[in-house]
C-alpha cells in the first residue's frame, strides 16, 4: 500500500504503539531465558500482568478498524481544498477512491489474518499467565515453553503489522 | 536538577529525529544533542538524546555521572539492557502514554513530548500539524485523477478548480526538485498553470504522480 507523507490517522498511532512499544520492545526483545530470569528473580512481570490485556484489546480494535482507518476517503472531508465540492460529488469521490483502495490494497485479507494472529497471541499470553501463577520454581521449562509460544505468535502478528501503511493509504 | 530524556530513533518510523526536535523545540529552552560531548556542551536541564540500542549502555553510564535523573521512553534502549548497567539507579521509565487520559499529548508515533516544570513532566503542544503537513493539493489532485480514471462521473465544473490544479502542479514540481528525481511524464505537470488534465493525459499524469509517491514511500525507513 502506498502511503507517502505519513498522512496522520488514528489507526496509524495504534499501529505504531503495538508494533514498537508492545511487540518489539516488550515481547520480541526477550528470549525465553530472559523471561525465566524475570520469573525467578523478580517474580512479577508488570507488563504481562497489567498491560498485555489492554494491548490485545487494542489489537482487536485495530483489526476491526483498519480497513476504514487507513482509507483515503477520510481525506475528502479533511482537506480544505475539497470542502467546496458539492455533497453529491464528495460522496461519489469518497466511494470511488475507497473502492479502488479496497480492491488494490489487500487490506481485507490483512485484517482477517491480523484478527487470527491476535487470537493466537492472546491465547498464548493467557497460557503463560496461567503458568506464571501456578508453576513452582522447579518447573522452569514450562515458563520457557509458554514464552516460546508467545514469541512465535507475536512474530506472526509482527509480520502482519509490518504490512500496514504508515499513514493514510493512497490507491 | 538536571534531567535527560532519551528517545530511541527507531520508534518514530522516520529519519531525522534530531532535525525534527531541533526545529520543534528551538524556540523554547530545549536543545538536542546526538553525542555525549554535545550533551555536556549544552549544559541544559533537560535533553532529548537521539540514541540507538547499541550505544545505550555507554551513554547511560556516562550520563549517570552528569545528571540527577535520566528518563527513558519504554521503547528506548531496552529496559532489560538498562537494568544490567551498573550505577543506573537514576534511570526511570518515562512511559509512552497511550491516551490523553493522563493529560499527555500523544504524538503520531505514540510518544508524548513533555516539558519539565515544577518537578513534574507536563505536555507541551508540539506543532504536530506543522511537522506532518503534506501537499494537500497534490494529494487531492491525485485522488481526483484516480477516481476519474475509474470513471467517476462528475461534471467538469465541479472538479476543474484552477486553484487546486495550479497548487498541485507547484507542489508536484517542488517535491520532484527537492528529491532530484526524474519522473515519467513530468513535463505534463508544470510548476505554474497546470490544468485539470483530460483524456489520455489523465493516466499519464497519474503515472507521474504515482511515481513520485512511490519514490517518497521508498525513501521512508521501514
Amino acid at each position: 500500500m502506498l502511503a507517502p507523507f505519513n498522512i496522520p490517522c488514528d489507526v496509524n498511532n495504534i499501529r505504531g504503539q503495538l508494533r514498537h512499544h508492545w511487540l518489539e520492545n516488550q515481547i520480541l526483545n526477550k528470549t525465553p531465558e530472559d523471561v525465566l530470569f524475570i520469573f525467578q528473580n523478580e517474580k512479577k512481570w508488570n507488563a504481562l500482568e497489567t498491560e498485555f490485556e489492554y494491548r490485545i484489546a487494542q489489537a482487536i480494535k485495530l483489526s476491526d478498524d483498519m480497513i476504514e482507518g487507513f482509507s483515503p476517503r477520510q481525506l475528502v472531508e479533511k482537506i480544505t481544498l475539497l470542502s467546496s465540492l458539492s455533497n453529491d460529488t464528495k460522496i461519489l469521490l469518497k466511494d470511488k477512491i475507497h473502492k479502488i483502495y479496497f480492491e488494490n490494497s489487500n487490506i481485507q485479507s490483512i485484517s482477517t489474518r491480523f484478527k487470527d494472529a491476535v487470537k493466537f497471541l492472546s491465547d498464548d499470553i493467557k497460557a503463560l499467565k496461567k503458568e506464571w501463577g501456578e508453576t513452582t520454581s522447579g518447573e522452569n521449562n514450562a515458563i520457557k515453553e509458554k514464552y516460546q509460544a508467545v514469541l512465535d505468535s507475536a512474530t506472526l502478528l509482527y509480520n502482519l503489522i509490518k504490512l500496514l501503511p504508515k499513514g493514510v493509504a493512497l490507491p | 536538577m538536571r534531567c535527560v530524556v532519551i528517545i530511541d530513533s527507531k520508534i518514530i518510523d522516520t529519519k531525522g529525529l534530531s532535525a525534527y526536535l531541533s526545529e520543534s523545540v528551538k524556540d523554547i529552552s530545549w536543545r538536542v544533542a546526538t553525542t555525549i560531548s554535545e550533551v555536556d556542551a549544552l549544559k541544559a536541564n533537560m535533553l532529548f538524546i537521539h540514541i540507538n540500542n547499541k550505544g545505550a549502555s555507554n551513554y547511560i553510564t556516562q550520563m549517570c555521572l552528569n545528571y540527577d535523573e535520566i528518563y527513558i521512553t519504554s521503547a528506548a534502549p531496552s529496559i532489560n539492557q538498562l537494568n544490567r548497567v551498573e550505577g543506573c539507579k537514576k534511570v526511570k521509565l518515562f512511559d509512552v502514554p497511550i491516551s490523553d487520559e493522563n493529560g499527555w499529548k500523544t504524538l503520531p508515533w505514540g510518544i508524548a513530548i513533555s516539558e519539565w516544570k515544577d518537578g513534574e513532566l507536563f505536555p507541551i503542544e508540539i506543532l504536530r500539524r506543522k511537522h506532518f503537513t503534506f501537499p494537500e493539493a497534490l494529494v487531492s489532485a491525485y485522488l481526483i485523477l484516480v477516481a476519474e480514471q475509474a470513471e467517476l462521473i462528475v461534471s467538469d465544473d465541479e472538479l476543474n478548480k484552477p486553484s487546486l490544479w495550479e497548487n498541485a502542479g507547484r507542489q508536484f514540481c517542488e517535491e520532484v526538485e527537492k528529491r532530484k528525481l526524474t519522473i515519467p511524464n513530468m513535463e505534463l505537470i508544470p510548476k505554474t498553470k497546470w490544468k485539470h488534465p483530460k483524456g489520455n493525459n489523465v493516466s499519464k499524469c497519474l503515472i507521474a504522480v504515482r511515481s513520485l509517491f512511490q519514490n517518497i514511500e521508498g525513501a521512508q525507513p521501514k
